[in-house]
């Protein structure tokens, strides 16, 4: 059975290209510690590639062909465990990562209190209380293309390409867009990783953290997901819920550097 | 020396007389006496005249249309009590036709939900949907905010309204919602008889009473909506698009309870709002009637409240509109305030 459930009606938004501005430089806090969080996306050990849209650089466990366009998603209420249970909560904590902006790949979070920390929490996503509460800027600005107009609520995660129709061997597009803030197909998950050596924070010091989401995982869900049935997801439902489940899975910690 | 500095002072006052623009003169939003609390009080977004003047400037600039043609008030006229004066559904750029009757807009800070369908949980968010929707005026966002911050005239307003001239979506809704929300229709016939400043004609009573025991379960006093999302018996009929549309079902497709429901419009100022329910289908209020009494269809989800329709004799009938054109608000819809700028 061919699922397809389009991107709905007439508001949806267009993407735009738009950048996020850069920040500026994080002014570090005198006595506590420092992260820079950098994402690396990959298609399973390849760094993932957005320029190569003629060909099929990417192959999924169906064996479908494909390339990708656009990988944008939300991060948010990042918090940091130390090895005694104490977390530290980054502020404001609402990050837009878009492949195709490197400046939106990394960012810094200061304020950490000396200590061991051990794991790391994310959400993968906008939290609820972001989706219901007006106009937001910065990350969270709809200018971002990562929200529906006419269904108040932040998409998630966007991931759109090309993939070989193994039907008719026709170039056909697919677009995954996970949105859903509440209810049982909400597509907002918490994630907790644990870090592969300690982040040690002391007064002033500065680490690095290398986090990791790979492309190849999204298509895990609900069994091993074919191109040609599920190609085009844009509203609330248990496919966007299970693609969410297998995207969020798909995020570990490859490296941290004191 | 310091008689002589004031005495100047005093001067320059005489010199510059401030211009108060009248149709900013009583920029101030008051719940009307015994109205429930609103939903949104402006807390997160302080109203200002200044705030107020630009969300009104915007609401009326087609520059927030793809090829500046068409503005809010394109579809949202103030004489129309911010509907769409014989404009069964809207109609955006390039004159193309959308599926839905443009809403009146008043009493805004007191709606839970926006749209037909309820599909927009917060006033702010709602300028959004027109603004990219292709059926109206099918503009991106980074291009809307790229046109306002190459005008210096945009620049000084919103530095006014907000204290920066960096022009942000965040900033540019939030002045519309300042605007919309100030919006508040309270001064109907219906408000002085409750405020015991006027009174009501025998056949106006009358129709109170059929009113509430007939027709207030959902338009509720005293903004005449509950705002629930309700399914009140239209025949199931094919739209511009040539599909039936199944109101809350657009936003739950998956919930089939939510099919054919439409938020519950007030009842406010219907001389001004015809035609009438979310295709605009019914151009009068008599056809509005003729449906309750006569015309009401068992289609799913049919809310049990109308299961046999209303019935209305000929005397409450006559009764019940002649209470209806008591809320009808003339000085909302003449209110210079929400005007469109010269
Ligand atoms: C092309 C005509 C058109 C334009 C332009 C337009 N609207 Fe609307 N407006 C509509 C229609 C039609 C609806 C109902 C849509 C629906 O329910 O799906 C609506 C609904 C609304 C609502 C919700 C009212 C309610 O009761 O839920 C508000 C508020 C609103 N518009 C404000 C605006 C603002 C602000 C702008 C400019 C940024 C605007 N509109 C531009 C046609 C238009
Ligand atoms: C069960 C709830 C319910 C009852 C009772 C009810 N209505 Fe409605 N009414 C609605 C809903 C829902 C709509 C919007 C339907 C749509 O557009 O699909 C509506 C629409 C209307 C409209 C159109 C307003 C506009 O701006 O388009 C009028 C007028 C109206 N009702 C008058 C009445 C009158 C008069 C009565 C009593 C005789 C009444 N209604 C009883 C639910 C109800």
């Amino acid at each position: 059975m061919a699922v397809i459930l389009p991107a709905m009606l007439a508001g949806c938004s267009k993407d735009n290209n738009t950048t996020t501005p850069d920040p500026g430089p994080v002014t570090p806090i005198d006595g506590y510690g420092r992260v820079t969080m950098t994402f690396a996306n990959y298609v399973g050990n390849t760094p993932l590639s957005l320029n190569n849209s003629q060909g099929y650089a990417y192959t999924n466990a169906n064996g479908d062909s494909f390339n990708v366009s656009a990988y944008k998603y939300y991060i948010s209420n990042i918090k940091f465990v130390r090895e005694d249970g104490y977390e530290y909560a980054e502020p404001e904590s609402y990050h837009f990562i878009d492949e195709a902006d490197p400046a939106s790949l990394s960012f810094s979070v200061p304020g950490l209190m000396p200590g061991k920390y051990t794991a790391v929490k994310l959400l993968i996503g906008v939290d609820s209380a972001r989706n219901v509460s007006g106009a937001q800027t910065g990350a969270l600005d709809p200018i971002h293309g990562m929200f529906w107009t006419w269904s108040t609520g932040y998409i998630m995660a966007k991931m759109e390409g090309n993939f070989k129709n193994t039907d008719n061997g026709n170039k056909s597009g697919f677009s995954y867009h996970l949105g859903g803030f509440k209810g049982e197909y909400r597509v907002v998950n918490e994630i907790t990783l644990s870090l592969p050596q300690d982040l040690v924070a002391g007064n002033n010091t500065a680490s690095s953290m290398t986090l990791r989401s790979n492309v190849l995982e999204w298509f895990a869900f609900p069994s091993i997901v074919k191109l040609n049935e599920i190609n085009q997801v844009g509203s609330v439902g248990p496919i966007a819920r299970g693609l969410s489940l297998s995207f969020s899975q798909s995020f570990s910690v490859t490296k941290v550097e004191n | 020396m310091l008689a002589f500095y004031s005495c100047k002072k005093d001067n320059v006052e005489e010199q510059e007389p401030v211009a108060v623009d009248p149709s900013l003169a009583n920029i101030e939003f008051k719940v009307p006496e015994s109205w429930p609390l609103p939903v949104y009080n402006f807390s997160n977004n302080p109203l200002t005249k200044e705030g107020f003047k630009l969300g009104r400037k915007l609401f009326f600039d087609p520059i927030l249309s793809r090829d500046n043609s068409i503005s809010c008030g394109t579809c949202h006229q103030p004489f129309a009590a911010f509907s769409q004066l014989d404009h069964a559904v809207s109609h955006g750029v390039d004159d193309r036709v959308g599926t839905r009757n443009s809403p009146a807009l008043f009493n805004l800070n007191w709606h839970s939900s926006f749209f037909w369908d309820g599909g927009v949980n917060h006033i702010e968010m709602q300028p959004f949907a027109p603004i990219t929707n292709p059926l109206e005026m099918d503009e991106t966002l980074a291009n809307v905010i790229a046109k306002l911050q190459a005008r210096d005239e945009y620049k000084q307003l919103f530095k006014d309204a907000f204290g920066t001239d960096e022009i942000t979506t965040q900033k540019m809704t939030r002045a519309l919602a300042q605007f919309m929300g100030m919006m508040v229709s309270s001064n109907a016939p219906y408000d002085k008889y409750m405020r015991h400043e006027g009174t009501l004609s025998a056949d106006e009573m009358a129709g109170l009473t059929v009113f509430r025991s007939k027709c207030a379960a959902c338009h509720t006093e005293p903004l005449f909506s509950d705002f629930s999302l309700r399914n009140n018996g239209l025949a199931l009929q094919n739209n511009e698009k040539g599909i039936i549309d199944s109101g809350r079902g657009i936003i739950t497709p998956l919930d089939p309870s939510s099919f054919y429901k439409f938020k519950v419009p007030s009842l406010r100022n219907l001389k001004y709002t015809a035609p009438y329910m979310h295709d605009g289908r019914l151009a009068t209020i008599d056809a509005v009637l003729d449906h309750y009494t006569g015309d009401v269809q068992h289609t799913p989800n049919l809310d049990p409240l109308l299961e046999n329709g209303i019935s209305l004799s000929a005397q409450e009938r006559q009764q019940l509109k002649a209470f209806l054109n008591t809320l009808n608000d003339e000085t909302f819809v003449k209110d210079i305030r929400f005007q469109e700028p010269k």
